[in-house]
């Protein structure tokens, strides 16, 4: 034997077992995993302090000028205005962006932050320390002591407003590029004792600067208001606890389409649902504040008639038809609990054994394709629909590992076969990114949390990219950009905000929150909510931007906000919002309002109102493609025209529904004499030709006509308002519910013009 | 799972693949496990969901047993220490052995040597060799396992552990010499 085949041997006798580990596989045994799980707490902040501090300690004994680089006393920042260290400060970084060269820096945060908050910013661009020298408070106090820095990292109560530290000129670059840095200078030994952070307000109201950005997402809607009038509230300098209420669905809709399992599901299956992180809710009830049209309430004066004007009667046995059936069917799908559409004729139904989808038509309804499982939950819908992700279980004993992917485009549901991921664990939630593709799946297995991060196309192909991040603590899907996902890391009452690049594993902390706050994502998958936990008695909700890594607190303690499948714009209490480069702009727009609404909108044909007994009630949609083309209004309007006016207006309603409908005959409308005299009792002798010429009515032999370009319309949706009047014309708008958006009846507007001919009221025009 | 009520076509088709598999599925888990104390475990993990995988959907599915398993270990690889492991160690170049010496301990690595054979009968020698082997640093115990047992050279050796060559050379070399010092082999 030579030492070769010796070592072979060896080796081979004691690295495996290769007859234990063949009957341990066949009997079911994993080997237990030894791994350290990942270390979170307050006590990293206070070791990171620590070092700091001690790193202070030793400059101040090594250089003997107490670490401070020295710089021309001229140069100090108390003996400037704040207008001139901002352009000083700004040149200064621009030449030392690429030194080395240690110095000691005064950073002006944009806004109180807590130390916690103060740690993260100021060790993000160093090796996890930096030698802190110096802290600013928003009481406009100071310390420069070590013990008293120590003690406020470590207690992370103070509000601080900047900190002096010593780095190099390539990490006070960085910093200056942060979105929570204003400013960053070099600091004299004088300024210790006399310089503070500059009035960062003060800067900004000067028009020295401007923090706020036109919004470059193309999502925002075209007429945001004006980024001086952001929701962003005051900073509370109380602020250490943040928690929220959950964000939950509406009460208009009882099912939640999208939560997250619950950690006693994933251990025990047969337990219901405690979700423990739930997307945003998929429904509103909202009252937006603004219109797009004035309202009713200047046109309220009642205008003054000649009083030998009347409006035309039908004889007997003519009754026009002035309403309109509404469209309502009421399909049974089996076992059905809830439903929506997802495209004009493509609706989704919840069932309690799986989902499918089914395309409807004219009260018909088919199934194009379904799926048995159990608790089916959506995690995902794209913004037209187009796309959805569902998990579900394969029998109500066994984990969620089933995801799969419907397309109502192609109109087909794809198994993304996601147990091969999944493997033994359970899915607690799957976040999509629709603008990068990135797929990211929650996993939990026995006592561990792991991330999967997948690439997913438009057409339901999946391709692994890395298993990226596990933990021992919980994690929490908050959003995606780019390549990087965040996630939250809960350990008892802490926890960090991180930042993961799914392509090599990277991750950096941006954020830490103790006291427990509720953290969802939304369905885009591009921002999260962090609310102050349930038994918080301060904090506001925030919003956490990806683009720009803010946290953008909002002025809503307890309050729910829902994105539905909207990337930017989300709802509370009956207000809209976008978020735009780290601000949140309020937004009137329609299109915000269909996103967020989206089981109402995503068809512009149908909506589901009700489902029942396995019985789905569908009506037409209010996000018609004829709404939206009128343009929505929104405003409480009140009739006053005259009753000659009004009756002569039913009849219009009535002619002009009658050749809509196809109705005329069942009017009593039989000849074509009868019908042209019914056009010409309500129209003016312009309108009655051009409604005849587009129905083409038949003047002569058999009654024949058709629709043309008119639309039925229902009378009891009708206020007329008369905007002014004058001799025998009369010029108003007619307001036609359309139905309910954001909680508030909008209508549509079309003007109508009244003359007087032959001593009647008639429409000058039809109807459009 | 109930191993008493193992279908006996699927144990026969694991116990296969098994077979042909072990060897390059235990090369890839040692070049990609963080610690080869971690191998054997995560072979293991990778044998046991493979076997439960063919228990509940089969086997027809499975085009390539290898590919498939080495799927699996990579997730188990990456499952089985905390966080992403960087494959890539930072390479240190050491120079403690020159060719000549190189070469001397290649020819004496080939020559027969009587001993061995005792020494490998005893399984307590054996083993404390082995342990030597393994107290020494993360990578000596995978280059000693890639070499000897997968037959790779010295350079696959290093791509595969993402090491410089002579880095391996060195970390082998030094530690044959040190137990041939030590236990006199």
């Amino acid at each position: 034997m030579n030492k070769h085949d010796f070592y072979k041997e060896l080796m081979s006798e004691y690295s495996f077992d290769a007859e234990k580990i063949k009957a341990n596989a066949k009997r079911g045994k994993f080997a237990r995993q030894k791994i350290a799980p990942l270390t979170i707490g307050i006590t990293a902040a206070v070791a990171a302090c620590t070092v700091a501090v001690g790193t202070l300690a030793m400059t101040m004994i090594d250089n003997n000028n107490n670490g401070v680089s020295l710089v021309d006393d001229s140069s100090a920042l108390s003996a400037k205005s704040d207008t001139e260290r901002l352009k000083d400060a700004m040149a200064r970084l621009e030449e030392e962006k690429e030194s080395s060269e240690l110095k000691d820096v005064l950073v002006t945060f944009a806004y109180t932050l807590s130390p916690t908050e103060a740690q993260n910013v100021l060790t993000a661009y160093t090796d996890g320390s930096v030698p802190v020298k110096a802290l600013f408070f928003a009481d406009g106090t100071r310390t420069v002591s070590e013990a008293d820095i120590a003690a406020v990292f470590s207690a992370n109560t103070a509000q601080i407003t900047g900190a002096a530290i010593n780095c190099s000129g390539i990490v006070a670059a960085e910093l200056a590029e942060d979105s929570r840095v204003y400013l960053v200078e070099n600091m004299t030994e004088e300024d210790f004792e006399n310089a503070l952070p500059v009035d960062v307000e003060s800067l900004i109201n000067n028009g020295e600067d401007t923090t706020v950005d036109v919004p470059e997402i193309s999502d925002v809607p075209e007429a945001p208001l004006e980024p001086a009038d952001p929701v962003i509230p005051s900073v509370d300098p109380d602020d250490t606890t943040i928690g929220t209420a959950e964000v939950t669905d509406p009460e208009e809709n009882e099912d939640p389409e999208s939560i997250e399992v619950s950690e006693d599901e994933i251990n025990d299956p047969t337990t219901s649902d405690d979700p423990e992180e739930s997307t945003t809710p998929a429904d509103t009830s909202t009252t937006p504040e603004k219109t797009t049209q004035p309202s009713s309430t200047e046109d309220t004066e009642q205008p003054v008639e000649p009083t030998e004007l009347t409006a035309a009667v039908m004889p007997e046995g003519i009754t026009l038809p002035t309403s309109v059936e509404a469209v309502k069917y009421e399909p049974m799908v089996r076992n059905a609990e809830s439903a929506f559409f997802i495209d004009d004729y493509v609706m989704y139904v919840k069932k309690s054994d799986g989902f499918g989808i089914y395309t409807v038509s004219a009260g018909s309804i088919n199934e194009i394709d379904s799926v048995e499982c159990v608790d089916a939950v959506v995690h995902w819908i794209s913004t037209d629909g187009d796309g959805m992700l569902i998990s579900g279980k394969t029998d109500k004993d066994s984990l969620r590992n089933k995801l799969w992917y419907v397309s109502s485009v192609s109109q087909t549901i794809t198994d993304l076969n996601a147990e091969d991921s999944v493997m033994d664990g359970a899915l607690t939630n799957v976040g999509y990114n629709e603008d990068s593709k990135l797929l990211v799946m929650s996993i939990k297995e026995e006592d561990m949390y792991y991330l999967s991060a997948h690439i997913l196309d438009d057409n339901g192909n999946i391709s692994y990219i890395s298993d990226p991040f596990q933990s021992a603590s919980k994690i929490t899907l908050m959003c995606a950009k780019g390549n990087t996902v965040y996630v939250a890391v809960t350990d008892g009452a802490l926890t960090q905000i991180m930042a993961c690049d799914v392509n090599n594993g990277d991750t950096r902390i941006i954020g830490a929150y103790d006291n427990n706050p509720t953290i969802t994502k939304n369905y885009a998958f591009t921002h999260a909510v962090i609310s102050p936990s349930d038994n918080a008695l301060t904090g506001v909700i925030e919003v956490f931007d990806p683009i720009t890594e803010n946290f953008v607190r909002t002025d809503y303690f307890g309050e729910t906000l829902y994105f539905g499948v909207s990337r930017h714009c989300f709802e509370v209490n009956g207000r809209f919002y976008t978020v735009a480069n780290g601000f949140i702009i309020p937004t009137d727009s329609i299109a915000a309002m269909a996103e967020i609404e989206y089981k109402k909108s995503l068809s512009s044909v149908y909506t589901v109102t009700d489902v029942r007994r396995e019985y789905i009630t569908i009506c037409s949609s209010v996000y018609s493609r004829a709404n939206l083309a009128a343009e929505l209004v929104f405003g409480v309007y009140s009739e006053n025209c005259t009753e000659a006016q009004k009756q002569a207006f039913i009849g219009a309603v009535g002619v002009n529904n009658a050749l809509a409908l196809g109705k005329c005959r069942e009017a009593g409308l039989t000849k074509p004499e009868k019908l042209v005299s019914a056009i010409e009792a309500y129209y003016s002798a312009t309108a009655a030709n051009a409604i005849i010429t587009d129905c083409n009515v038949s003047i002569l032999g058999a009654l024949s006509y058709n629709g043309g370009s008119l639309r039925a319309i229902d009378i009891d949706d009708c206020v007329l308002v008369i905007n002014e009047q004058s001799g025998n014309e009369a010029i108003g708008t007619v307001y036609i519910k359309a139905g309910i958006i954001g909680g508030k009846t909008a209508y549509t507007a079309h003007k109508v013009t009244f003359v007087a001919e032959d001593g009647m009221w008639k429409l000058g025009k039809p109807i459009t | 799972m109930n191993s008493a009520v193992v279908n006996p076509d699927i144990e026969r088709y694991f116990d296969t693949v098994y077979a042909e598999t072990f060897d390059a599925v235990s090369r890839f888990v040692v070049s990609h496990a963080a610690r080869f104390q971690d191998a054997e475990d995560i072979v293991q993990n990778v044998y046991t969901r493979f076997f439960k995988r063919i228990s509940d959907k089969g086997y027809d599915d499975i085009d390539s047993a290898e590919a498939f398993l080495i799927n699996i270990a990579k997730f188990e690889c990456r499952s089985f220490f905390s966080g992403f492991m960087k494959q890539k160690e930072k390479a240190i170049l050491l120079s403690d052995f020159s060719e000549e010496d190189s070469a001397r301990i290649e020819a004496e690595l080939s020559r027969d040597q009587k001993p061995l054979e005792d020494v490998m009968s005893d399984k307590i020698l054996a083993k404390q060799i082995f342990d030597d082997i393994m107290s020494s640093d993360e990578t000596v115990g995978k280059i000693f396992y890639l070499h000897f047992v997968c037959d790779m050279k010295l350079d696959e050796v290093a791509d595969a552990l993402g090491l410089k060559l002579s880095t391996v050379k060195t970390k082998l070399y030094r530690t044959i010499e040190k137990q041939k010092k030590k236990f006199g082999i």
